[in-house]
């Protein structure tokens, strides 16, 4: 499988796409250090956000006093706290990722390059994670526009090979990230591993976690027909499957299932879901991501 | 316990035609398919590999996973049952089902089915398909059959030229409409007296109600044949009026060219055009078993028209005695009368062997330029080998008992027995009062003013045999055996002066001219077919058989050189063969040539007050309700349900567009 070009990745088009598209990214992660990323912890920095009442025990010096002097009530002053956060890009390198036409990790590297580039022009930490029975590569965070072309290089290197344990993998993310930041889990979630509860794991921890799952127009609606023998592009395993309506029937419910499972998990955690199609412009999916949707 | 005489006969009365029956049961055999269907469920087909991302999600959809040998277990998949039962509907349709329509009431029934040749005419069957008048005659008789009421029986007659029972009174429908499929036809002229005769006689003595029912064309040669009958007649007629060109009439003489004086076979025919359009037909000659025609005509038939043609042809010594096939083609609505049969003449001058010393005998047959003389004596006779079967013998003063050779005339034998007729005392000048005008052989000829010296006065068995009647006696009689036409002439032709008459060489001339017409035909009559036929054989021929058109062996009956081929059903050439001292073969050939079987225009049937219903079978109602086309709607409806069922849209659409009740996939756990 050959890796897509690094200039192949981000196009003239899709860059000014980006760059307008970035002043809409939100992330929702404290890293604890000040930075331009508005934390969602409440504190101290110059960026007002509300009033509240005063309550015994408050800060004195947190106290409004022109608003005390125009209504009499004693009220707090709040301001948002800037804080420096990480965008960690959790690519699945799984064989499964090879499949396809175009293969899915082409759309994944892409994915994951406009998101890389939007979090390295606001200033903020990118850092590429490639997965797949657990973590395989691990690159350093990186920062500023002038770190795009590595994180490009690094991203054309992934090869789709091997098996996934996406629990396992986002499990380690968490235990190694000395912070919580964004976590952009980038896959096709073809995983019968607990991957949901690893996932929950990760927002307790503090992540701001977004699930991007790559799939295939082939793996939504199957149009082939007749008797086939599938092969596993992970495992290897063939199962024989005879395409007829109850077949196609039984397997469209259970992907949709798969996608209900997400979808629920990304609400209940308020976390964003974005299904992206193979064969769809990813600006549109890109938008989805800086709009936090859950597809 | 019921004892096994008491069940036979409780099964005798048990009902035979049941209320539904499978007109053709051979259509079950549709059902066969039914395991190559199954096996296509059960054989495991070859499947092409395709890579995907994950097969986790498609482990529901999988099958047979864990099989090795190459079926698979069958599962009660509904395109299965749907075309296993669309398969068996359609079994049952081409079964033809059918529930029994109208009644046919009548505890006895006599079934009539006319065989003769005319029932061999095509005819448009129920479906449409080209078929002949019996096989409908046949359909309308087992449509009969299966319209009996419970508890009735029936008989099968055939009527050809004899009536011929094919099955008695049964119950048993299965049987007798066995029997009917066994009915053939006939190339024979039809006689339906004779079988509704014997359908009388076998229904006569029976109780409750009694019906007899001929199934015919209404082409019948003895049209009165049916009336007299003592039972009511019910009258089906099949088939419907075509055009129709036939041979007639046939007749292979041998003759001479005159231009070149060459001896020639000469075939007469007559063709006869019953349509009302003419016919343009090509009449041709050939050989038998041979392919090249050796005379042909094109002749332009008017409607109503019988056409005289003549074919010749200049026959080599091998060509004698050979079967000769004549044909018009195009072929009609009834092939068997578009051919006739002749044979060729063994020569064209007849054998004629003499003893005796008349000069006025040896000169009247010596004028006749076709007659090769040979002289002899009556001791000669018998050992002379240049004598055959159809040589004339003319014997003066004499009467050996049992002369060989064929046609006979005997002359001025003396006094005693000769041939059954007792030769008497002489006669002086006997004046002849009169003469058998009507025979062949006293034709065109009188003898008013022949004067008689003397003569033998000829006492004959019978009247009939008598030729020539003198005041005194008779003096001429007719000797023919079965086998051989014998004149005796009871006077010396030398003691008259006959000999200067005309009557006397035309007198001669009859005798050759029938020995002639005998020569011909190697028979004793003309063989049609339907007719016994006989033939005559050498005095010492033994064990004499026959073989028929189709070679199929024919049973003879012999009595000393006289054979009877009893059953001809066939035109065609019959061979008949003996063995003896003289062993020997001979070709026959029998003919239908009948006008009343070829006509095949309408004739109605009249009952002129006779207890005679007749209708026509198209008119019949069906006596089955066919289930057929209801069952095909069936099978049409399960195939077209099997189609929708196999083709139709997921019932779930892309979960992009919320799909009703998606699964969960199962997880491993934490």
């Amino acid at each position: 499988m050959s890796s897509s070009p690094a200039s192949d990745l981000l196009g003239a088009d899709f860059v000014r796409e980006l760059e307008v598209l970035r002043r809409r990214l939100e992330i929702r992660a404290r890293s604890g250090s000040s930075g331009e990323h508005l934390a969602k912890r409440r504190g101290g920095s110059s960026e007002f956000q509300e009033h509240r009442a005063y309550a015994p025990g408050d800060d004195m010096r947190r106290i409004d006093w022109a608003a005390y002097a125009r209504t009499g009530e004693p009220v707090l002053k709040l301001f948002r706290a800037e804080e420096d956060v990480v965008a960690r890009l959790v690519c699945d390198a799984s064989a499964s990722l090879g499949v396809g036409e175009p293969p899915k990790i082409a759309t994944a590297q892409r994915l994951a390059a406009a998101i890389g580039y939007m979090t390295l022009a606001r200033s903020e930490r990118a850092q590429l994670i490639v997965v797949g029975e657990g973590i395989t590569r691990e690159h350093p965070p990186v920062r500023g526009r002038n770190s795009l072309p590595a994180l490009l290089r690094e991203l054309t290197a992934i090869e789709p090979k091997g098996g996934t344990d996406l629990a396992r993998a986002i499990d380690g993310v968490v235990q190694t990230s000395g912070r919580p930041g964004m976590l952009v889990a980038i896959s096709d979630f073809f995983d019968s591993g607990p991957v949901t509860t690893a996932l929950g794991r990760a927002v307790k921890a503090g992540h701001d976690v977004v699930l991007a799952q790559i799939v295939a127009p082939d793996e939504i609606e199957p149009s082939f027909e007749g008797d086939w023998a599938l092969e596993d592009a992970e495992t290897g395993q063939t199962l024989d499957v005879t395409m007829d309506p109850a077949a196609i029937e039984a397997y469209v419910l259970r992907f949709a299932g798969l996608c209900e499972e997400l979808r629920a998990w990304s609400r209940r955690h308020r976390a964003a879901y974005v299904r992206v199609r193979t064969d769809e412009p990813l600006e549109a999916a890109v938008r989805r991501f800086v709009a936090r949707s859950v597809d | 316990m019921i004892r096994a005489s008491e069940l036979s006969r409780l099964q005798a009365l048990a009902p035979k035609s049941s209320f539904f029956e499978l007109l053709s049961p051979s259509g079950l055999w549709l059902l066969a398919l039914l395991v190559p269907l199954v096996v296509l469920y059960i054989l495991k087909v070859k499947r092409a590999r395709k890579r995907v991302a994950s097969t986790w999600l498609w482990a529901v959809a999988q099958r047979d996973l864990m099989a090795r040998s190459p079926w698979k277990r069958l599962l009660a998949q509904i395109p299965l049952l749907i075309q296993a039962l669309a398969l068996i509907v359609l079994a049952f349709a081409l079964a033809r089902p059918a529930t029994r329509g109208r009644a046919f009431t009548g505890d006895h029934v006599a079934i009539v089915i006319d065989t003769s040749a005319s029932m061999t005419a095509a005819a448009e069957g129920p479906d449409k398909l080209p078929t002949t008048r019996l096989a409908l005659a046949k359909i309308a008789a087992k449509d009969i059959l299966s319209a009996l009421t419970p508890g009735s029986d029936a008989l099968v007659l055939e009527a050809g030229r004899d009536a011929r029972l094919l099955a008695p009174l049964d119950r048993d429908i299965v049987r007798v409409k066995a029997a009917i499929d066994r009915v053939e036809p006939q190339d024979v002229e039809g006689d339906l007296g004779a079988a509704v005769a014997l359908a009388v006689d076998r229904l006569r003595q029976l109780g409750g109600s009694r019906r007899i029912v001929v199934l015919t064309d209404g082409n019948l040669a003895r049209p009165a044949s049916l009336t007299g009958a003592s039972l009511p007649l019910e009258v089906i007629t099949v088939g419907t009026p075509v055009e129709n060109a036939a041979i007639v009439r046939v007749d292979v003489r041998s003759g001479t060219e005159p231009a070149s004086g060459r001896e020639q076979v000469q075939g007469f025919l007559v063709v006869a055009n019953f349509g009302k359009t003419p016919r343009d037909v090509y009449v041709t000659m050939r050989e038998q078993n041979a392919s090249d025609v050796l005379a042909s005509r094109r002749v332009l038939v008017q409607p109503g028209e019988r056409l005289p043609v003549a074919l010749t042809f200049h026959p080599s010594a091998g060509d004698y005695r050979k079967g000769l096939i004549f044909e018009i083609s195009p072929h009609d609505a009834m092939p068997v009368d578009d051919v006739a049969y002749g044979k060729v003449p063994a020569g064209d001058k007849l054998p004629v062997y003499f003893a005796g010393a008349s000069p006025w005998l040896e000169r009247a047959l010596v004028s006749d330029p076709m007659v090769d003389l040979r002289n002899g004596t009556v001791a000669e006779l018998a050992t002379d080998t240049w004598v055959g079967l159809d040589t004339l013998i003319v014997i003066e003063a004499s009467c050996p008992a049992n002369p060989p050779g064929g046609d006979l005339l005997i002359v001025n034998p003396p006094p005693g027995k000769c041939f059954g007729t007792m030769v008497g005392a002489t006669i002086e000048r006997p004046e002849i009062t009169s003469w058998e005008n009507g025979d062949p052989r006293m034709r065109f000829l009188t003898l008013d003013g022949v004067h008689l010296l003397r003569a033998n006065a000829l006492k004959p068995d019978g009247v009939t045999q008598e030729l020539i009647r003198t005041q005194q006696g008779t003096i001429a009689t007719d000797i023919s055996t079965t086998t051989r036409t014998g004149t005796l002439l009871g006077f010396d032709v030398g003691d008259s002066d006959w000999p200067l008459k005309a009557s006397y060489v035309l007198f001669m001339r009859n005798l050759t001219e029938l020995s002639r017409a005998h020569r011909a035909s190697g028979i004793t009559g003309p063989a049609r077919a339907g007719e016994p036929m006989r033939l005559s054989l050498p005095g010492t021929a033994i064990n004499a058989d026959a073989t028929g058109p189709s070679g199929e062996k024919i049973e003879v009956s012999q009595r000393g050189s006289l054979a009877v081929v009893p059953d001809i059903p066939r035109a065609g050439f019959y061979t008949v063969g003996w063995q003896g001292p003289q062993a020997g073969s001979m070709v026959v050939p029998a003919n239908l040539t009948s006008v009343a079987e070829s006509d095949l225009t309408v004739r109605p049937i009249t009952a002129d007050g006779e207890k005679i219903t007749v209708t026509a079978s198209a008119a019949q109602p069906d006596a089955h309700n066919e289930w057929t086309w209801l069952l095909a709607l069936g099978a049409l409806g399960l195939i077209v349900f099997d189609v929708w069922y196999l083709t139709r849209d997921n019932r779930v659409k892309s979960p992009m567009a919320a799909p009703p009740r998606p699964r969960v996939p199962e997880r491993k756990a934490a």
